[in-house]
């Protein structure tokens, strides 16, 4: 059975564009975001995804183009994100950081109950009282995650939240993160430049080209849940689909390497 | 345990505290007493610290020269560290307020603060309060550059974690901005009452009645060049309390690498 089930768009990005300077990051890009589903972004590095996330998120006003959010709750935060970099205040422990972000009206006990409750579910339930700096780089983004699931957004943004992790923690949290969703449906938004990652945990996959980014192609992820990290590689239509997105992203690059290659020739010749 | 753990790192304090000074004024009271160098000039560090005792018990003078000079000091930092505070994170927070003042501070931090005692003592006095004031400025500008340099230095994605999570004025301002550049805010007290102790001095060699600067300029006057040293050993065993002071607060905040701290 399938339960991709998405629901209304809850936020739909129209032609957005971004340069800074006269390097262009993004160019018309389009996308839409469902109530509940869970979308991975992938693309080359350097092409603009983390630019993309912090519109997304708010975090940059000045660009062109438009993001349609549709709130269900107004009290409540639209959006959470997860980075990529450990953010965490050092001087406070899992807990606090983690209720420091919750800002919803609530007493300090409902806080607590919530904040516990969710590193319960990343397994960090043991280690509330310690601080980053004495947690693994694993357990950090792990809470990093029941940070933004506490939060009670409505949809939480990712940027390669696993891409410091080593071959096992990633495998692991890849697994925590299917299994966590398995039980609560969030609308994700999840970059990646991992092929796999991006298949193995989403119900779409959007491809953006190399610089400036645009949306190439969208890819449903036709893969019933609850889904198994190890034994989803052995499903025809995930490896497919690997080999679909790997081909479509090598043309990207190739492009983009000629692209760069003119660039540099004409840079030469101006010389 | 905890008692004798204690005990072990005062003991460990003093000894590093000590021992380097201590090499230096034995070769000093040696080569006085043997009169390699002049004992009047250079009077034994022993008889100074005699010198030292005596003032201390027998002219109540002395000791009030002391705390007239600490009170200076103490009011100088409770003016200034608060409001260097305040300006440096409006300064560091908010692009306009930098803008604005960014100019001003680079044109006024380089005047030697000590030039403009003159002029403020003709606007406040020659009394107590040109003093503080003095003392107050020289404090400011150091704890306000550690500030500004301080939130410029918090990493990009505390500010994304802010604005993302909407988290409220106060708790930002406390819980995130003051305890993250705790750090450069010990630092910039530590240099700037520091400074602040050569303007106790330097004001108070100027149309003071009392104070250690009093006290100095007084011997100087005087020839009394044993309280030349005693004057100088009051002002450096003010530095030291404060320089180990701060040092020992920094090593308090566990979170950071403090493993190259003394």
């Amino acid at each position: 059975m399938n339960n991709y089930r998405p629901g209304e768009i809850v936020l739909k990005a129209v032609n957005i564009s971004k340069a800074f300077g006269d390097l262009s990051a993004l160019e018309n890009f389009n996308l839409s975001l469902r109530q509940g589903e869970f979308v991975s972004l992938i693309g080359p590095s350097g092409c603009g995804k983390t630019t993309l996330l912090k519109i997304l998120a708010g975090l940059i006003k000045d660009f062109s183009g438009e993001l349609e959010r549709q709130a269900h709750d107004k009290s409540k935060l639209f959006s959470s994100a997860v980075f990529q970099d450990f953010a965490f205040f050092p001087w406070l422990n899992i807990l606090d950081n983690i209720k420091i972000c919750l800002n919803n009206p609530m007493s300090d006990s409902e806080k607590n109950r919530l904040a516990l409750n969710y590193l319960e579910r990343v397994h960090l339930s043991d280690f509330k009282g310690y601080f980053p700096g004495e947690l693994s780089e694993g357990m950090i983004q792990r809470a990093n995650v029941a940070r933004a699931l506490a939060s009670c957004s409505q949809i939480i943004l990712m940027d390669e939240p696993f891409v410091h992790l080593d071959f096992l923690s990633r495998i692991h949290l890849q697994q925590l993160a299917l299994e966590i969703l398995a039980n609560e449906l969030r609308t994700i938004f999840f970059i990646t430049h991992n092929i796999h990652e991006a298949v193995t945990l989403a119900d779409r996959v959007v491809v953006m080209s190399s610089r400036p980014g645009k949306n190439v192609g969208e890819f449903l992820v036709d893969i019933p849940r609850p889904r198994d990290v190890n034994k989803i590689r052995e499903d025809k239509r995930y490896l497919d689909l690997v080999k679909t997105i790997t081909e479509l992203l090598t043309e990207e690059v190739e492009k983009s390497q000629q692209e760069f290659y003119r660039w540099i020739k004409n840079r030469r010749s101006t010389i | 345990m905890d008692k004798k753990q204690a005990l072990y790192y005062i003991n460990k304090t003093l000894a590093v505290i000590f021992t380097a000074p201590a090499i230096i004024l034995i070769l000093w009271e040696l080569l006085s007493r043997l009169k390699v160098i002049s004992n009047i000039y250079f009077p034994a560090p022993g008889s100074i610290f005699l010198r030292f005792i005596y003032l201390l018990f027998q002219e109540p003078k002395f000791l009030s020269d002391i705390l007239f000079s600490l009170k200076r000091l103490a009011l100088g930092v409770i003016i200034s560290v608060p409001s260097a505070i305040a300006l440096g994170l409006s300064i560091g927070l908010n692009k306009r307020i930098a803008r604005f003042l960014t100019p001003l501070i680079s044109i006024t931090y380089p005047i030697p603060k000590l030039s403009i005692l003159p002029l403020l003592m003709i606007l406040l006095g020659i009394g107590d309060i040109s003093k503080i004031a003095i003392i107050a400025i020289g404090i400011f500008y150091l704890v306000l550059l550690n500030v500004i340099h301080g939130i410029q230095g918090l990493p990009a994605v505390y500010f994304y974690i802010i604005k993302i999570y909407r988290i409220p004025f106060a708790k930002r301002i406390y819980s995130i901005i003051l305890k993250g550049i705790l750090p450069d805010i010990l630092q910039g007290c530590k240099v700037g009452i520091g400074y602040g102790l050569i303007m106790v001095v330097a004001s108070e060699f100027i149309a003071a009645k009392n104070g250690i600067g009093f006290f100095m300029w007084n011997a100087w006057d005087q020839f009394r060049i044993k309280d030349m040293y005693v004057g100088l050993a009051v002002f450096s065993l003010m530095g030291l309390v404060v320089f180990t002071l701060f040092d020992r607060l920094l090593s308090k905040l566990k979170w950071r690498d403090n493993s190259r701290l003394w």
